[in-house]
């Protein structure tokens, strides 16, 4: 008897809130980005358990793509964060505003 | 067969071709005079094979853009006649006038004119909503590149205010065609026939707002004057002969054809603002400091004008200002053509520094004296032809407008006269002294004799053109008269 | 017949092209004699077309020709349509006549000019507006003639274009001129909204089934047209301006035949004028009051022109009262011997000003009876006729025309009648004045400087200047012998059948005993001159400064109408026209319309810059909330 879909939905939900929750009250990039990372393996936590129920790869395919696309904004947001910091910015989103208009 | 999509593509090939060949500035002239004069015996021919009573002719009628149902439908009536016709040869003395004038990187100059041309042609032979709406939004783009790259010192501003109104006014027509075309029952179509009759007061009066700018009808006339202030002479002529024609044709030709319930509706509105703008243009040539302020202001006037006879509603009213809008681009034209020859050889375009040119000049006072009294409409001449019969339409309707209106004429006498004192007589000039100007010769005046030739042979029998667009404007105005109630 | 008329009509435009095409390539001398041998030609085809149409029986000399349509629009057209009677003869030939003999005088006045070609290209221009004018089957084409022939007074006033002062009279005389246009147009609208056509043979038909209003109102607008032509009150200023032009000019235009064509309109008209009494009896009032105010100023007017322009306009005043009265034979009738005598009187004139080297104040003439007799004696004849003394030719018109106003025995008939009379006596008083100003008293010192020299070289004038002049002595003198009451009636059963009602006219005792009265006034009129100015006297300076100082201010500065027009029209519109060039055009056509689209569009931007605060984590809170509002929108859609 396998683990019913519900479960890991929930799972993958609560991950999800959490990590949404994170981008959006914490202020440091690093944080940011890793509360992103949370965000996108709680959505290839539901590709995957789809991907189980109906029985296709079409899912893991996904799972997988996410997580090359997830590496590379890994690699351009962690950059970023070590040329701020290299430029002895401060490390506050908050504070990084020329986009206003 | 030749037909009128030779008249487009003709200049428009030529056009290209001036642009990528590396001709010289004399060759690339004469080439450019040579294909304007083509379109010019083009439509010479038309006019002799022209019947009055056929409808549309010389026409083509092929599929275009097949999803949205656009065809290539261009033809001729009687007025479209008469617009191709003064657009081919204020053409060719545009072109002949650019020569004359030796302007830098002419070929490029003549190459915008002739693709002005196709674009005018397409504007007054067009019988698709889209195929129309090409050419009027696209005239503008060879006549602003003109007026950017040839200009006066303020062309800027002049420019930016020139964008600033027609793209508002194209802006909703394009809306108005778009709504027009895609109700059309069975499939979007816009062809004009189709469209006769489908469309609300909103797309009336957005389809009016751009051709009131246009025009101009007043109160839309604020980028008329920076515009043909700043405009190179041959550019002010296509612009006020012919560009701002096309808003009156298309009100005659389109809009009130297409739209018989609203225009009869509203005719009121055009013929208040046709009214005031007579004679607020009239009031404003008046003091005017130099002679293309008051041909600028005058042409509102005339345009109003124009527009108040076509929203009479009645066959003289459209013959009339059929007629007056023929003449007022000969008129035009050939003012601002003097215009430009004043400011080359008298230095100068301002009263303030012109005066007494008619002494030992007799070519130039002959010429100007002639243009200066057919624009104020002297009795027998063309011009008071046209105006005889607009008033005469607003008579038999509306007698207290011909009378209000009739008070214009006399300010349209006061101001031509005052035009052709300040430049002709009176004391010299001190750039006259200075420069001493030679007389009107050769080059210029056979660029300006065409125009003037035009307008007296008008006046010896207008009837020869009433008699051949009076079936077609009768025709555009018929629906709308009937609702009208006439 | 009307072969002939064509030609006449066509004659003087084909001078018009020939000079202005070969311009400058014609000697000046040729060109003058070609344009006067044209204007020969085409006097003998309007005489030998006026004989062939006197052999006609009565009825049929009626004459329409159309040559081709000229407008045309739905319904609407009308032809190059002529017209040929009675009455279109009589102004063919004086128009042709007396054109010959000014384009002949016009040779010798425009000898040292070198211009004198375009002066006799814009003559033969004036005599064919003229000849479309009165040749005219329609009202389109009556109006084309009469712009036309305002045009060339116009060209021909601001003749000499470098004198500021030609300029501004030809540009008022344009003006005013065009304000006569509208109002025929206005009528001609008026008539075809009626009656649904503008020839005259359809106007004519139609006239009797006008209301009286209706009539009446088409009828004031024709006339608003004649008033300004005519310069008749209120639209009269124009005329003593336009003294600056040259002046065979004023001999041709301002005094025979153009100012006259309001006459010839209200002759012509006659059948709609007479379902307007109204307008009649209005007609008689301007020309009363009109000839008395013109004969008033002109008695204090200094420059010999403007005294003959007054006087003119008096003279065409008399006009009005005769065809107001329905005499029209009779305002007719004068038209003709005016156009004799007043030629005469300004060619004399023009005599004179040439002998004194352009000098035209009377003030600087004086005694030159000696110098120029020829001149003397002919301008003696025309002064005669013009103050109607018996049996010179205005004698005998103007009396017709007073003695009409006694046949018709009503209270107008009665004003015309006494202001005729008073109108007579002030002609006598102000011709007689510059006779004897000019030729008489002592010689002014201006006049002892050149007068010696100029007549020693150049005589009385050239030839070509002193024949017309004597062929218009002749004129003046026994033109009035075509109709010697109760002897001669000539003129009025030549113009009988021009007007289908009848016209009024006098019994043979009326005119013997108005001839005798007029004639006496005119003689006291002289006296009185003759009193005042024939010698030295300090008379006339007493008056000036006595107690009628204030009348004669008002007087010399013309009764003020220029200055009422400057202060009523010309000023507003000036100010009018700034106020609006400066504060109305530039700020809220030209540039509020873009200020208020940037203005538009710089307002949008600013709305939106309140949620675009750069915050990134504020970016990601409303891209969530509307990722949960799209989801949320769908769950509930189902």
């Amino acid at each position: 008897m396998s683990v019913p879909i519900t479960f890991f939905l929930g799972l993958s939900a609560i991950l999800f809130s959490v990590g949404l929750i994170g981008v959006l009250l914490r202020r440091s990039p690093l944080t940011i980005l890793l509360s992103l990372e949370v965000m996108l393996n709680s959505v290839n936590l539901t590709l995957i358990a789809f991907s189980r129920e109906v029985g296709g790869t079409d899912g893991q395919v996904f799972a997988l793509i996410v997580m090359g696309v997830a590496a590379a904004e890994v690699v351009v947001g962690l950059g970023l964060v070590v040329a701020m910091t290299r430029r002895e910015m401060v490390l506050d989103t908050d504070e990084l505003r020329t986009l206003n208009g | 067969m030749i037909t009128v999509s030779w008249l487009i593509a003709v200049p428009a090939i030529a056009a290209v071709v001036l642009l990528l060949l590396p001709l010289g500035q004399k060759l690339a002239g004469y080439l450019a005079l040579l294909v304007s004069l083509a379109v010019a015996g083009g439509v010479i021919g038309f006019i002799y094979r022209y019947e009055p009573l056929g409808g549309l002719q010389f026409g083509d009628n092929v599929a275009w853009i097949n999803p949205l149902g656009v065809r290539w439908h261009v033809a001729l009536n009687g007025v479209s006649l008469a617009m191709v016709a003064i657009t081919a040869l204020i053409t060719c003395c545009g072109i002949g006038y650019g020569m004359w004038a030796r302007r830098e990187r002419s070929h490029a100059s003549y190459a915008l004119i002739l693709l002005t041309e196709a674009f005018l042609i397409i504007v007054f032979t067009a019988q698709d909503l889209v195929v129309f709406y090409v050419g009027f939004e696209g005239m503008l783009i060879p006549l602003l590149v003109l007026l950017a790259a040839w200009g006066g010192k303020g062309r800027k501003a002049a420019m930016v205010q020139v964008i600033a109104y027609t793209a508002m006014g194209t802006l909703l027509m394009l809306l108005a065609i778009a709504w027009l075309g895609f109700t059309a029952p069975g499939g979007p179509n816009f062809d004009m026939v189709s469209a006769i009759g489908r469309g609300n007061d909103w797309v009336f009066a957005a389809f009016a707002f751009a051709l009131a700018i246009k025009s101009p009808l007043f109160p839309f006339h604020g980028w008329v004057l920076p515009a043909y202030r700043e405009a190179s002479p041959e550019v002010a002529a296509v612009l006020s002969g012919v560009a701002s024609k096309a808003g009156g044709y298309a009100f005659l030709a389109i809009l009130v054809p297409l739209f018989p319930e609203q225009s009869a509706k509203f005719a009121w509105v055009f013929i208040t603002l046709g009214a005031i703008g007579f004679l607020y243009g009239a009031f404003l040539a008046f003091r005017q400091p130099d002679g293309r302020g008051v041909v600028a202001y005058s042409s509102i006037a005339q345009m109003s004008f124009i527009i108040l006879g076509v929203f009479l509603l009645n066959d003289r009213g459209a013959t009339g200002a059929t007629f007056q809008m023929v003449n007022h681009a000969l008129v035009s034209a050939a003012l601002f053509l003097l215009a430009g020859w004043l400011e080359t050889q008298a230095g100068s375009g301002s009263f303030k520094h012109l005066g007494g040119l008619a002494r030992s000049r007799p070519v130039l006072a002959t010429t100007a004296l002639i243009v200066g009294m057919a624009a104020l409409a002297v009795p027998g001449s063309s011009v008071f032809a046209s105006e005889f019969l607009i008033l005469l339409g607003a008579f038999e309707d509306y007698w207290w407008l011909g009378a209000i209106v009739s008070i214009g004429i006399v300010l349209a006498a006061m101001y031509m006269l005052r035009w052709i004192s300040a430049v002709l007589h009176e004391r010299e000039g001190d750039f006259v002294g200075t420069l001493d100007p030679p007389d009107l010769r050769r080059g210029a005046l056979l660029c300006i004799l065409p125009l003037v030739l035009c307008l007296l042979g008008l006046s010896i029998a207008p009837a020869q053109f009433t008699d051949r667009v009076d079936a077609t404007t009768t025709a555009m105005i018929h629906a709308a008269a009937q609702e009208a109630g006439r | 017949m009307t072969e002939l008329v064509w030609i006449t009509l066509a004659l003087p435009i084909v001078g018009v092209i020939v000079l202005t095409l070969l311009g400058m390539k014609l000697p000046a001398r040729g060109a003058g004699w070609f344009a006067s041998l044209i204007m020969l030609a085409a006097f003998g085809c309007a005489a030998v077309a006026t004989v062939i149409l006197a052999t006609r029986p009565e009825e049929e000399r009626q004459v329409v020709q159309v040559a081709w349509t000229w407008l045309s629009a739905g319904n609407f057209s009308v032809g190059l349509d002529l017209w040929f009677d009675e009455l279109t003869a009589v102004m063919l030939l004086i128009i042709t006549g007396v054109g010959f003999l000014i384009h002949v005088y016009s040779i010798g006045y425009m000898e040292d000019d070198p211009q004198s070609r375009r002066f006799m290209a814009y003559l033969n221009l004036f005599v064919f507006s003229m000849l479309l004018l009165v040749l005219s089957a329609n009202l389109v084409l009556l109006l084309a003639g009469w712009g036309l022939v305002g045009l060339s007074s116009y060209l021909l006033i601001g003749f000499w274009h470098n004198k500021p002062k030609a300029i501004k009279a030809a540009k008022k005389a344009f003006i005013m001129n065009a304000i006569g246009d509208v109002g025929i147009a206005i009528g001609a609208f008026l008539l075809f909204v009626d009656l649904g056509t503008l020839s005259y043979s359809g106007i004519f038909a139609g006239a009797a089934s006008l209301s009286e209003t209706q009539a009446s109102i088409a009828c004031l607008l024709l006339l608003v047209g004649a008033v300004a032509k005519s310069a008749q009150l209120p639209l009269h200023t124009w005329l003593p301006d336009a003294m600056e032009g040259p002046t065979p000019i004023s001999a041709l235009i301002h005094a025979a035949t153009m100012v006259t064509a309001g006459v010839y309109l209200i002759a012509r008209f006659n059948p709609l004028f007479h379902q307007a009494p109204k307008v009649l009896d209005l007609i008689v009032i301007i020309g009363v009051v009109g000839l008395l105010m013109a004969g008033l100023i002109a008695l204090v007017q200094t420059d010999i022109k403007r005294i003959i322009a007054f006087s003119t306009m008096s003279q065409i005043a008399y006009m009005f009262v005769g065809v107001g009265l329905m005499s029209y034979w009779s305002g007719v009738f004068h038209l003709f011997t005016h156009a004799f005598f007043k030629a005469l009187l300004f060619l004399g004139a023009g005599l004179v000003i040439h002998a004194l080297h352009g000098e035209q104040d009377i003030r600087n003439m004086g005694g030159l009876r000696k110098q120029l007799p020829k001149v003397y004696f002919c301008m003696m004849i025309g002064a005669l006729a013009l103050s109607g003394i018996f049996p010179f030719s205005g004698g005998f018109s103007k009396d017709a025309i007073l003695s009409s106003a006694l046949s018709v025995d009503s209270p107008i008939g009665w004003i015309a009648y006494v202001g005729g009379l008073v109108g007579a006596l002030l002609t006598g008083i102000y011709t007689f004045r510059l006779m004897f100003m000019v030729f008489h008293r002592r010689m002014s010192p201006y006049a002892e400087n050149v007068i010696p020299h100029s007549v020693k070289h150049h005589g009385e004038g050239p030839s070509t200047m002193l024949w017309p002049v004597y062929i218009l002595s002749i004129g003046a003198a026994f033109a009035g012998l075509l109709q010697i009451p109760g002897l001669t009636h000539v003129f009025s059963s030549w113009l009988e059948p021009i007007s289908p009602y009848g016209m009024v006219e006098a019994t043979a005792g009326q005119d013997w005993f108005t001839t005798l009265i007029g004639s006496a006034v005119g003689l006291i009129g002289i006296a009185v001159a003759y009193h005042l100015y024939a010698r030295e006297n300090d008379a006339p300076e007493l008056i000036r400064n006595g107690r009628a100082r204030l009348i004669h201010r008002a007087l010399e500065r013309r009764l003020y109408w220029d200055d009422l027009y400057l202060w009523t029209f010309e000023k507003p519109l000036q100010w009018a026209s700034a106020f609006l060039n400066r504060d109305v055009d530039s700020p809220a056509f030209r540039w509020a319309p873009l200020d208020g689209l940037g203005q538009l569009t710089a307002f949008f931007g600013r709305s939106f810059t309140i949620i675009e605060n750069g915050i990134v984590r504020m970016y990601a809170l409303v891209f969530a909330l509307g990722i949960g509002a799209v989801i949320l929108y769908l769950l509930v859609r189902g």
